[in-house]
């Protein structure tokens, strides 16, 4: 046949024709322009002019016209990647193209969308996390300026070193302190027990945030006699008062007395941020006598950078007088320091949720390399359509856009999916993490992690989809076309980079596997410690007489009393007591104490123990054993010579060597004449305030002989936490603990009712939070990487199908074809956890922060999670090696 | 007739009916396009010429109407062709068409009063 083509494809030129379509009009026509050229020549013309006639009936214009109308739009041409047309046309072509081929193939879809959800949407989840407590500012204005001042960067100060600072430093536009309070809200159906703060006046107008309502405190409310008002949050005003705008200027009773409600916060708003972050209302602190007070260390310290003053210089003043009082009071001002708020806020959670951020990315990582993969087996299967997009004269850049335009419509389904599986996890994040999230209540989806999920997707969407792109692309055409697909060319690069894909895949699931390893350990060193007391079967509840007539003075000991009483006679119950701290779930108070017989000690270099008081039957209540002597008494009263039981490590760290009982100690008036307490008891160590933390020494005084708690009107001496023991469930027992206090008197609050093993789980909750997550992050690597393997050992087994026909018939025995298929596989992964070690090596450094009692080199954990990948890398390979071996070498030989 | 035969007559008479040539010859069976051209020529005595330029834009609008379909066939020894066959919707339009035509013809023959000529 003469070749048409030209005269034909110079006609069409200006139309637009899908491209198949435009081929089978080129050949229609030129197969007729043919049958007129036989016919003419047959006729007798000679061949130029046979030609020049066939040709000129084609009557260029006319065709055009005629065509016109079933010329269709640019897009299905731009599918085939033949057309140069505007880049937004061939976009959408591109994708109309990738949402065709991925119908066609639903099951696969599902596979890679599903993949991909679970790493971008677990990613998503750990972002608005990250986001929220990390990245988005503090609710107050400029929140890059302010600062705190504390002590050792953690404690607060004393109210006349916080007088001196506010006096002296220039460095700050404003200053104010807070002290924590937790008033009882009386006077109302249903008393409260409120988490508060005293602030002096500068505190809330420094944050620069607007009250919703009313306003906030003015200079002077903070001064004795004027601090009778009270700011509101948002969630106190619409839990108690109903969200009535009326609010403002009403009466309100805490501790039984009277304050007006002056102001209601907006929704957004919460202080302090790192520190009682649970108060709800904030009253003026009028320091009064207290102001010249350098002991009772009771003050955390706001302040605002003043305008051009740098951190540097703020610090380098604070530093220089708190070195000038040290001369002037010594002992009573050490280590002060300004830290920047957002610092002391996100500072110590940071690490750990950046190693959960990597972990997470780590997993995401691993789902696009498994997707790449698939989508590589895919490619190969797919040769033959790229050999006609090639023929049909697509050039490859066309091709790798038009595969990474089906790459990223995956990546988006994924992210849409992704998107509500994080919405999920973010509810169970919330859920779950520990009270030491600053923030995590607030944890949303915005702008920002909306923005985070896009790119995400767009950034797995061209990782998984590039290498598979590049390859299918750079297919041989004819070679594919003749081949039929059997792509013996299928090639050594190919499949080196299908392991390589996998290899790596190994080596993130190494690093997951020894960080939920050791998170593993590290938990389970934690569940070892000995807490020091049985926290089974105990119940605790915390009681305030605060505004009730059982705060008067001369009532507190009858009704501490009786209440002990009445809760021992309640039936299950084994025992009960009172403390005026519950350990891990209470305050802690750390005083200096004075040793009889030994020279009074330099300022600020007295011992100090941490301050407990205890009713009668606290040790036996809470399962504290005592090493020596007995437990503080029934008739140990304030008539009686006063009484301590020290714990081990006071009695160790005071008199080495010596027996403590009858030793001697005094915890007030440390200067002057001190009131001496005799030790009669040595209670065995028990955990204090945090779970980790090696017990410090600890004295336990009897309530009954210490007038603070029977007399003092401040809050924090008006309540104690009842202890009780039960054989059987304690939760159980609250509503009858509830009914007796309500019995003696229904003003008394009861708050934080919990069973000590929930306190000791609270302990433990951030640690459990890692375990949780990293847990589940290893997990997923897992099965990521046994299905990488499985994917790539059964996709070799069947392009293999053949060479292992031929060595059977040679006679391979099967066995030796389940060690040729085991070993590729194990091959792929050992190299992959090669790399992993390494890899494992230098980032579980990072999670040192986080590990308790295992180091971040653990070669026992490197060991457990090598070994179980090794096991999943074999299992998963003996799987395709069993069907290798099924393989009938006639069959397979045949197939060729 | 032949005095009436001018270009534009032509055109114009060749538009209206083409369609209808087009349906009735593959009524019987499928035919490829060249078949069609030379089939319209045979039996119009060279009245009516369907060149490629005209023929395969009809061709194509009628398929588009889904009043026929096209498929390539291979013959033995043959180059493949496009054999294009009536669909069922097709039959219809042609039925429908003959009505018209047939109606049209008569009309214009008792105004012309060629059946007395």
């Amino acid at each position: 046949m003469l070749d048409w083509k030209r005269a034909i494809d110079d006609r069409l030129a200006g139309l637009q024709i899908d491209a198949a379509r435009r081929l089978e009009i080129v050949e229609e026509l030129s197969q007729h322009l043919q049958d007129r050229y036989d016919e003419l020549r047959a006729g007798g013309a000679p061949d130029e002019a046979a030609r020049a006639t066939a040709v000129s009936e084609l009557d260029g214009r006319n065709l055009v016209r005629g065509l016109a109308d079933i010329a269709r739009p640019a897009m299905e041409g731009a599918e085939l990647g033949l057309r140069r047309g505007s880049w937004l046309a061939d976009l959408s072509g591109d994708l109309r193209y990738a949402i065709r081929m991925l119908r066609k193939n639903p099951g696969f879809a599902a596979v890679v969308i599903l993949t991909l959800a679970l790493g971008i949407g677990a990613n998503t989840a750990i972002f608005s996390v990250v986001n929220t407590v990390l990245l988005r500012p503090l609710p107050y204005k400029a929140d890059d300026q302010l600062v705190v001042i504390l002590k050792y960067g953690t404690g607060p100060i004393s109210p006349a070193n916080f007088v001196d600072y506010r006096a002296q430093a220039t460095s700050f536009g404003a200053m104010g302190a807070a002290e924590y309070w937790t008033p009882n809200l009386t006077d109302v159906d249903q008393p409260e027990h409120v988490m508060a703060l005293r602030l002096t006046a500068d505190v809330l107008p420094l944050l620069g945030v607007e009250p919703a309502l009313g306003r906030v405190f003015t200079a002077g409310e903070d001064a004795p006699g004027r601090e009778r008002v009270a700011v509101i949050s948002d969630g106190l005003w619409r839990r108690r008062f109903g969200a009535d705008p009326q609010v403002i200027g009403r009466s309100i009773r805490l501790d039984g007395a009277p304050f007006m409600v002056i102001g209601v916060m907006p929704p957004s708003f919460a202080f302090a941020p790192f520190w009682a972050t649970k108060a709800e209302l904030w009253a003026p602190l009028a320091l009064g006598p207290r102001a010249a007070s350098r002991g009772g260390q009771s003050l955390r310290v706001f302040a605002r950078l003043a305008p051009g003053v740098g951190l540097e210089r703020a610090r380098a003043e604070v530093d220089a007088i708190t070195a000038q009082l040290e001369r002037q009071f010594p002992g009573t001002n050490r280590g002060v320091r300004v830290v920047p708020l957002r610092e002391k806020v996100v500072g110590e959670i940071r690490p750990a949720l950046l190693v959960l951020l990597g972990a997470v990315g780590f997993v995401l990582l691993m789902a696009c390399a498994n997707v790449a993969h698939m989508l590589l087996a895919r490619a190969a299967a797919r040769q033959k359509e790229v050999a006609v997009r090639a023929a049909l004269g697509a050039t490859r850049a066309r091709m790798v856009r038009q595969f990474l335009a089906e790459s990223l419509l995956l990546a988006l389904c994924g992210a849409g999916a992704g998107l509500l599986f994080a919405t999920w996890s973010i509810r169970g994040l919330i859920a779950l993490s520990p009270a030491e999230i600053p923030r995590v209540n607030a944890v949303a989806l915005d702008a920002r992690v909306l923005a985070f999920l896009l790119v995400t997707a767009v950034v797995a969407g061209v990782l998984f989809g590039l290498a598979p792109a590049l390859q299918g692309a750079a297919l041989d055409a004819s070679g594919a076309l003749k081949e039929n697909g059997r792509g013996s060319t299928d090639g050594r690069r190919r499949s080196r980079l299908r392991d390589a894909l996998v290899a790596s895949e190994f080596a993130l699931a190494v690093v997951l596997l020894v960080g939920a390893g050791l998170m593993i350990r590290s938990f389970a060193g934690l569940r070892a410690i000995d807490a020091g007391f049985d926290p089974r079967g105990v119940l605790t509840t915390m009681v305030s007489v605060a505004g009730s007539s059982e705060a008067e003075p001369g009532r507190r000991r009858a009704f501490y009393d009786e209440l002990v009483q009445r809760v021992q006679a309640l039936p299950g119950v084994t025992s009960a007591s009172m403390i005026n701290h519950l350990p891990l779930a209470g305050d802690i108070w750390t005083w200096p104490f004075a040793v009889q017989g030994r020279p009074p000690a330099r300022p600020g270099e007295s011992p100090t123990a941490v301050y407990r008081a205890v009713m009668p039957g606290y040790f036996r209540t809470l399962g504290i054993p005592l090493a020596r002597g007995r437990d503080i008494a029934a008739s140990d009263t304030a008539e009686t010579p006063g009484v301590v039981v020290v714990n081990d490590a006071l009695a160790a760290r005071t008199w080495p060597g010596e027996d403590a009982i009858g030793k001697r100690v005094s915890f007030d008036n440390v200067d002057g004449s001190p009131r001496w307490l005799t030790v009669v008891g040595v209670a065995r160590n028990a955990r204090q305030e945090e779970w980790t933390r090696v017990p410090d020494p600890e004295a336990y005084l009897a309530v009954m002989q210490t007038r603070d708690y029977l007399e003092g009107p401040q809050a924090h001496s008006s309540y104690l936490t009842l202890v009780v023991r039960t054989g059987g469930d304690p939760a159980h027992l609250a509503p009858a603990v509830r009914d007796t206090v309500r019995s003696l008197d229904s003003r008394v609050v009861l708050a934080d009712t919990q069973t000590m093993e929930d306190a000791v789980a609270g302990a433990t909750a951030q640690p459990r939070f890692y375990l949780l997550l990293l847990g589940a992050f290893g997990a997923v690597a897992l099965i990521l990487a046994a299905v990488g393997i499985y994917g790539v050992i059964s996709y070799s087994v069947s392009r293999r199908t053949h060479e292992i026909g031929v060595r059977l018939s040679l006679g391979a025995q099967r066995g030796d074809v389940v060690r040729l298929v085991v070993g590729q596989g194990m091959r792929v992964a050992g190299g992959g956890a090669a790399v992993g070690v390494i890899g494992a090596l230098a980032t579980s450094r990072a999670m040192s922060t986080i590990l308790y009692g295992v180091g971040p080199a653990d070669p026992a954990t490197f060991a457990v999670a090598l070994i179980v990948l090794g096991g999943v890398a074999l299992a998963a390979s003996c799987i395709p090696a069993r069907r290798a071996t099924r393989i009938d070498p006639t069959e397979s030989l045949r197939s060729e | 007739m032949r005095y009436i035969k001018s270009r534009m007559l032509d055109r114009e008479l060749k538009k209206g009916s083409a369609e209808l040539l087009i349906l009735s010859l593959l009524e019987a069976q499928p035919r490829h396009g060249y078949d069609l051209s030379k089939l319209i020529d045979a039996r119009s005595g060279g009245v009516l010429t369907f060149r490629v330029a005209s023929l395969y834009p009809l061709l194509y609008r009628l398929e588009k109407r889904g009043w026929i379909q096209g498929r390539w066939i291979e013959k033995a020894g043959q180059r493949r062709r496009r054999y294009y066959k009536l669909t069922t919707s097709g039959a219809t339009v042609l039925a429908s068409q003959r009505d018209t035509w047939k109606e049209f013809a008569e009309a214009i023959n008792r105004i012309a009063g060629l059946e007395q000529a």
